[in-house]
C-alpha cells in the first residue's frame, strides 16, 4: 500500500502554505499563476517540429495553448505524485481475479 | 392487454408473458417502436430506428417459441445498442459526421452474443461523437434527460440513459472508458453495469481508449443486466482480452439477499464532493442494506483522487493514437470539443502517460486490499444531472469564468484504471424540481458481478425508485 503524497509541495499544499501567510483568494491564485510554466503557441509550434503527425495551423495552436495549459494544470496531480520504484506500468492490462 | 401497457412492464415481467405466449414478441416490439416513434422526437436517443428488420426478428422470435424452441430471459425481448457498437448491414455512426455514413459489414461479438439469445435490436442509440464529445456538435444532435428536457443524460452512453429512462426500450448496451454507463445511469435513473475488464469482448465496438473500454448492459432493472451479461459475457477469439473465466449463473445471485454480506464504505475520497441530497440517499441506502443483514465496514482508497486525471490522461492519449488519420484527414467533421482534446493529447510527454499506468498498478493494488475487508464497495454514483451544454460553450473544454482543478472523475474511473466491476443503480431523487434521480455505485471484486446483481437486486426489491416514470408526453 502507497501513502498518499499529500504533504509534498502539491498546488494544493502552496494554497494551504499561502493562505497559512495570510495570501488567500484572488492573490493566492495569482502567485499561482505566476510559478507555473506557461504553454504558448511558439513552444507547441517548435513542439510540433519533434512530434510530426498531425499539422496544427496557427489557428489551432491557439485553440490548443489554452485547452493544454488547462489540462497541464489538471494533470499536474499527476505529476506531483511520486511513484515508488518498484511500481511498473500496466501495459497489457489484464486485472487479476481476486481468488487467482 | 391494452398495448400501450406493454412498455412500463419489466423485463422479467414482459419475459414472462412471452414464454407464456400470452404477449408476442411482435406485440412488444411494436409497442415500443410506437413509443420511440410518438416522442423521441423530444429526446433525440435514436439515430436510428429499424422497424422493419426489428419487426422481421421478432415474427422470428414468436415463431420459434411457437415451435417450442423457447431460449431463456431474452428471447422477444427488444434492445437497443449505443451506435458505436458494430451491427451488420446497418449504419454504425459513432455519432459522428466523420462515421455517418458507415455500414459495418460485420456483427459486434456482443450483440451476435444477444441475437443468439432472441433479443431484437430496434435501432441504434444516440452518444456523444465517438464516445468522448459533447454531442452537442456531432451532427446528431444531444440526447435529452427524459426526467427534464433542459438537463443533460449524461454520456457518453447518452441515448441509453435516455432511450431506457423514457420507455423506449427495455435493454441496452452502452460503453463506459470513464464512467460512459454509469453516468448516463445515475443522470437517468436507470441501471448501469460496467463489468470485470475482460467479462465481454470488444470485438466490433469502435475504441476510446484500448486499455480503459468496457461495453455493458444498462437496462431498467437489476434482472434485465443479470440476463445481458449472462449471454455476452465471456472469451471470444476475436478479443484477446476477453478472458476465459467461467461465467456463472447469474439468476441465482438475484435470490441471495445480502445476509452476511461485507459492504465497505470509503473514509476518503469517495463522499468527498457528494451532492448533501445524494449523500443522505447513498447513506440511506446503506443503512437499507445493513437493516438487511449486510455488514458495514469502513475502507479507505489512499490514492483514489489521481484516478480521475491519470485515467483522463491514459483516455485521451489513447484516444489521440487511434483517431490519428481521422484527425489528419478530416479534422473539421470533428465535434470540436473532440478535435480540441485530441488535437492538445498529442502534446501529452509520453512519461505523463507511463506514470498514469503506474498509477494505474498502485490502484490495482489499492482495490486488491480493500476487497480483503469487503465484499462490494458502495460510494455515490453521481450528483444529480445539470444542464445540457449550450451550443456556445459546448465546443470547448475551457469554459469563461472556469479554473482548472484535478478531474473529478474518480468515483467511476477508478473501475476503468483497475478493471474492477461497478453497477450504478437508482437510489433516489432530488427533493426540489426538478426532480431528477440520484443514485448509489456498487464495486466489486474482479468477475464477481454476481456480488453486485446480489446486493442491487436486494435494494432494488425493498424501494420504488425504479417504477417512477418521468414526465414525457406528445
Amino acid at each position: 500500500m502507497h501513502e498518499s503524497n499529500d504533504r509534498r509541495l502539491t498546488r494544493r499544499r502552496i494554497i494551504q502554505l499561502l493562505a497559512a501567510a495570510g495570501v488567500t483568494g484572488p492573490a493566492a491564485l495569482e502567485v499561482i499563476a505566476q510559478s507555473k510554466t506557461r504553454v504558448t503557441k511558439d513552444i507547441l509550434k517548435q513542439s510540433l517540429q519533434v512530434i510530426g503527425g498531425v499539422p496544427l495551423s496557427d489557428e489551432r495552436l491557439a485553440v490548443a495553448e489554452t485547452a493544454l495549459q488547462r489540462n497541464l494544470d489538471t494533470f499536474q496531480i499527476v505529476r506531483d505524485f511520486v511513484v515508488p520504484d518498484n511500481i511498473e506500468p500496466a501495459p497489457i492490462f489484464v486485472p487479476t481475479r481476486h481468488d487467482a | 392487454m391494452a398495448i400501450p401497457d406493454l412498455v412500463f412492464k419489466t423485463g422479467p415481467e414482459l419475459s414472462a408473458l412471452i414464454k407464456s405466449k400470452q404477449v408476442s414478441p411482435v406485440e412488444v416490439t411494436q409497442a415500443f417502436l410506437d413509443r420511440v416513434a410518438a416522442l423521441d422526437k423530444k429526446v433525440n436517443s435514436f439515430i436510428t430506428v429499424l422497424p422493419d428488420y426489428a419487426l422481421a426478428r421478432a415474427k422470428q422470435a414468436e415463431q420459434e417459441i411457437a415451435a417450442g424452441r423457447y431460449k431463456g430471459a431474452l428471447h422477444g425481448l427488444p434492445y437497443a445498442p449505443k451506435d458505436i457498437i458494430a451491427t451488420k448491414g446497418h449504419k454504425t455512426t459513432n455519432g459522428s459526421k466523420v462515421t455517418a455514413n458507415n455500414v459495418t459489414n460485420y456483427e459486434s461479438t456482443i450483440t451476435q452474443r444477444l441475437n443468439d439469445a432472441g433479443a431484437v435490436m430496434i435501432g441504434k442509440l444516440n452518444l456523444l461523437e465517438f464516445a468522448m464529445g459533447s454531442g452537442v456538435h456531432s451532427g446528431f444532435g444531444p440526447a435529452r434527460n427524459p426526467w427534464d428536457l433542459a438537463y443533460s443524460p449524461a454520456g457518453s452512453s447518452s441515448g441509453s440513459g435516455a432511450a431506457l429512462a423514457a420507455y423506449f426500450t427495455p435493454l441496452s448496451i452502452g460503453t463506459d472508458t470513464g464512467g460512459s454507463i454509469r453516468g448516463p445511469a445515475n443522470n437517468c435513473g436507470i441501471v448501469g453495469l460496467k463489468q470485470t475488464y475482460g467479462r465481454c469482448s470488444r470485438y466490433g465496438v469502435s475504441t476510446l481508449s484500448w486499455t480503459l473500454d468496457h461495453a455493458g448492459p444498462m437496462t431498467k432493472r437489476v434482472a434485465d443486466a443479470a440476463h445481458m451479461l449472462q449471454a455476452m459475457a465471456g472469451a471470444d477469439p476475436h478479443d484477446a482480452t476477453a478472458a476465459s473465466v467461467p461465467v456463472p449463473n447469474y439468476a441465482q445471485a438475484l435470490t441471495q439477499g445480502v445476509k452476511g454480506l461485507r459492504i465497505g464504505v470509503p473514509t476518503n475520497y469517495f463522499f468527498d464532493d457528494a451532492h448533501p441530497e445524494t449523500n443522505k440517499a447513498v447513506r440511506a441506502a446503506i443503512d437499507l442494506l445493513k437493516g438487511q443483514g449486510a455488514q458495514i465496514v469502513e475502507v479507505k482508497v489512499p490514492n483514489a483522487n489521481l484516478a480521475g486525471s491519470a485515467g483522463w490522461i491514459i483516455a485521451m492519449v489513447e484516444g489521440a493514437c487511434y483517431h490519428e488519420q481521422r484527425l489528419k484527414n478530416t479534422p473539421e467533421l470533428f465535434d470540436p470539443v473532440i478535435r480540441e482534446r485530441l488535437e492538445t493529447a498529442r502534446f501529452y510527454p509520453a512519461t505523463d502517460y507511463v506514470k498514469s499506468m503506474r498509477i494505474r498498478t498502485i490502484l490495482m493494488e489499492e482495490l486488491r486490499q480493500v476487497f480483503t475487508q469487503c465484499d462490494v464497495m458502495a460510494v455515490p454514483g453521481g450528483n444529480p444531472a445539470g444542464k445540457l451544454d449550450p451550443p456556445e460553450t459546448a465546443g470547448s473544454d475551457v469554459k469563461p469564468g472556469s479554473t482548472a482543478s484535478p478531474y473529478r472523475g474518480g468515483n467511476t474511473f477508478i473501475g476503468n484504471m483497475t478493471g474492477y466491476p461497478a453497477m450504478t443503480i437508482p437510489c433516489g431523487f432530488t427533493s426540489s424540481a426538478p426532480t431528477l434521480p440520484l443514485s448509489i455505485q456498487f464495486y466489486g471484486k474482479p468477475y464477481d458481478e454476481a456480488a453486485l446483481f446480489r446486493v442491487g437486486q436486494a435494494y432494488e426489491a425493498a424501494t420504488d425508485w425504479h417504477t417512477r416514470r418521468p414526465p414525457l408526453s406528445a
